[in-house]
């Protein structure tokens, strides 16, 4: 069932209830009126009467005859019976269990019967209701019974044209309401239907698609949130799709890289398998492949590395002496580098740290002439520990730079190959920079030297 | 002699190449990169050129225009392995292109298609007391002419250009039956069996245990 159909049945459901309790209570209320009014009516009428027929036996003779008093009293009784004649209302005298003036088509005696006093109302054939009312009085000996009877049927039939006509304007009212509630929610809930709507699309692939409802109302935030949703639902999928791009060429950068060493591999087994060589050429293809197989080897390893350290347990880090550290580096580079240590300590991995800088060392010696000196300063800046690399060789020129940290990137691919590099020494350095919590920039000019500077995030407590 | 350039930025791949070429009998000359491998065709002739097509400064692909310009053949060696590259190469003008890693035996057996396509030679195969005419189809044992069926040819002609090389059998039914042949490896050795009898070759032919035959020769 849809919303708005949903809605508009509850609200209509209970609007019926709560009217409907409130109309049968002021039907209710309103019966009781007229009831109560219809029995005041009877006994102050039956009050008026007995006063006259007890002011009657005043000015009686007492030695009348019983004859003569019963019937005075019954003349007195029909004259003012008579004289205050009104619809549906019957006077009843009666003396001894016998009726001496009777109008009424009904039986007050019966319907009262003989104990009861006061007042009754009663329900009687024809599904007639009558108030009935009995008072007795003597004048002189003798005893009286003066009956009022009202016939109230006139006032049940009102009070049940007022209930049907109370449920019935009810009803009609709900059925109207009804109506017009469900369209106007409808309309209301229109929004919701284009919310599903952009909902389905953005879900089927069109990232970029927004709702774009504005409104000061539930559905107006609904579909703000939303927007915010799709937004960096869009976002995630950019940047998956940019990780994802990222991850593919590095398999292929790989899977090239592997080529080369497998290259070599196959080539000199085959030659050795196949064609007829002396022994200094089967000694020379042995190496080869022995070589071949130690350089895919260090690929694969700094290929481990790189993907360990994205996974490192930053728990591991720790502070530890700058002193030692490049105290151990100076007795591996020392007679080419120079080392200057302006701070106490560094906070991360020592092993990590270690070899981040011997490789940047290593990049350094591979781009200066022999006797040109490299300096490494280790020093505090703005909070962070900062590890420069200083260098006079040849430079790379700018359109090489931001590319330097790519994996397998290499300026001279020819070059760096016959030194050995597997073309991933920056990329792990990088790596290593940010997973403690820092960077690595490089700042090179053809001719002058390159610097590279690699800040590291100082131990914070 | 035939003589070949090789243009290879990588060491050991490039060393492999000249020693199997040194060995297959070819003059082989190797520059590490484009600008190189320009400068040695401007300075002498070459019958082939095996080229990478990932070098340093100009690659494969640049080099290609001097490489028709002087007339020189080009087998490309890539470790590229898109069609796109693929065909990028052959439709440049190369004569083939293959796959790192490549079968050795495989570029010496096109290699060897390209040259004699370019340069027919008269010229006579002698293997011990056989003389073989490749123009005439003619084959003479002790001066006396052979019969031989034409496959049986073929295999003789594929193994006497290559004495000393290794063949596995797959390689013999591709080179000489062809890549459309569907046959076993049975073929190969029925008649490898044919000509040891025929050439009295017993001794000439040998099977190299789990590899395939080569050829012997002094």
């Amino acid at each position: 069932m849809k919303l708005w159909k949903k809605i508009s049945l509850i609200v209509i459901s209970v609007i019926l209830v709560m009217t409907s309790a409130v109309i049968y209570l002021i039907v209710e209320i309103q019966a009781g009126t007229l009831r109560q009014a219809d029995e005041e009516y009877v006994q102050n009428t039956m009050g008026v009467l007995v006063s006259n027929m007890i002011s009657v036996a005043d000015f009686s003779e007492e030695d009348y005859r019983d004859t003569t008093v019963k019937s005075l009293v019954q003349y007195y009784f029909s004259r003012y019976a008579s004289l205050v004649q009104e619809k549906n209302t019957y006077y009843s005298l009666a003396s001894e269990g016998e009726y001496l003036y009777n109008l009424c088509p009904y039986d007050p005696m019966a319907c009262l019967g003989e104990e009861t006093e006061g007042l009754l109302r009663r329900t009687v054939e024809y599904g007639k209701e009558l108030v009935v009312c009995r008072e007795t009085f003597s004048v002189g000996q003798q005893i009286f019974s003066a009956y009022i009877c009202k016939d109230v049927s006139a006032t049940r039939e009102q009070i049940g044209r007022l209930r049907i006509l109370g449920f019935t304007l009810l009803a009609a009212a709900c059925a109207v309401g009804a109506v017009v509630l469900a369209l106007l929610l409808r309309k209301a809930l229109e929004p919701v239907a284009r919310l599903t709507r952009s909902a389905s699309l953005i879900s089927e692939g069109h990232y970029g698609l927004r709702t774009a409802y504005e409104s000061r109302d539930e559905i107006g935030w609904l579909s703000k949130a939303f927007d915010q949703m799709a937004e960096s639902i869009e976002g995630k999928i950019e940047s998956l799709d940019r990780e994802l791009e990222r991850k593919e060429l590095l398999i292929g950068a790989l899977s090239h890289e592997i080529k080369t060493p497998m290259t070599a591999v196959v080539g000199y087994a085959d030659t050795l398998l196949r064609m007829p060589l002396d022994k200094e050429q089967q000694e020379k293809c042995a190496r080869q492949i022995a070589e071949a197989g130690r350089r895919a080897e260090s690929l694969s390893q700094k290929m481990m590395d790189m993907i360990s350290l994205s996974g490192q347990d930053a728990a591991k880090k720790q502070d530890f002496a700058a002193e030692k550290l490049t105290g151990e580096l100076a007795e591996i580079y020392g007679d080419r580098v120079e080392f200057i240590c302006r701070i106490e300590s560094l906070y991360g991995d020592e092993t990590l740290v270690f070899s981040l800088i011997e490789n940047l060392i290593q990049n350094a010696l591979r781009a200066s002439e022999e006797g040109e000196r490299i300096r490494v300063t280790l020093k505090e800046e703005e909070g962070y520990d900062v590890i420069l690399v200083e260098d006079h060789g040849c430079g790379i020129s700018p359109e090489h730079v931001p590319l330097l940290t790519e994996p397998f990137y290499r300026v001279d691919k020819a070059r760096s190959r016959k030194m050995g590099g597997a073309g991933l020494g920056l990329t792990i350095c990088k790596r290593i920079a940010e997973w403690h919590d820092g960077d690595l920039h490089i700042e090179s000019a053809v001719g002058v030297g390159t610097t590279v500077k690699v800040r590291i995030a100082a131990h914070t407590t | 002699m035939y003589r070949i350039l090789v243009a290879e930025d990588d060491p050991s791949i490039a060393e492999l190449l000249e020693m199997n070429f040194g060995v297959a009998g070819y003059e082989c000359d190797v520059a590490a990169e484009g600008r190189q491998a320009l400068t040695k065709i401007r300075e002498r002739t070459y019958d082939l050129a095996v080229l990478d097509i990932m070098l340093p400064e100009l690659d494969g692909f640049d080099l290609m225009p001097y490489m028709k310009q002087a007339g020189i053949p080009v087998i490309y060696v890539s470790a590229k392995n898109q069609e796109a590259d693929r065909v990028k190469g052959l439709r440049l003008g190369a004569e083939d292109y293959l796959v790192k890693p490549f079968s050795v035996l495989e570029l010496l057996v096109r290699m060897e298609k390209i040259l004699e396509r370019r340069h027919p030679r008269q010229e006579v195969l002698e293997v011990g007391d056989v003389r073989i005419f490749p123009e005439e189809r003619r084959v003479l044992m002790k001066e006396k002419p052979v019969n031989l069926k034409p496959m049986e040819y073929a295999l003789l002609l594929m193994l006497a250009k290559h004495p000393n090389i290794v063949f596995s059998r797959e390689q013999l039914l591709r080179e000489v039956w062809g890549d459309e042949f569907f046959g076993e490896t049975r073929t190969v050795d029925n008649h490898i069996a044919v000509l040891r009898k025929k050439l009295v070759w017993a001794e000439r032919i040998v099977t190299v245990h789990r590899v395939g035959y080569k050829l012997v020769v002094d």
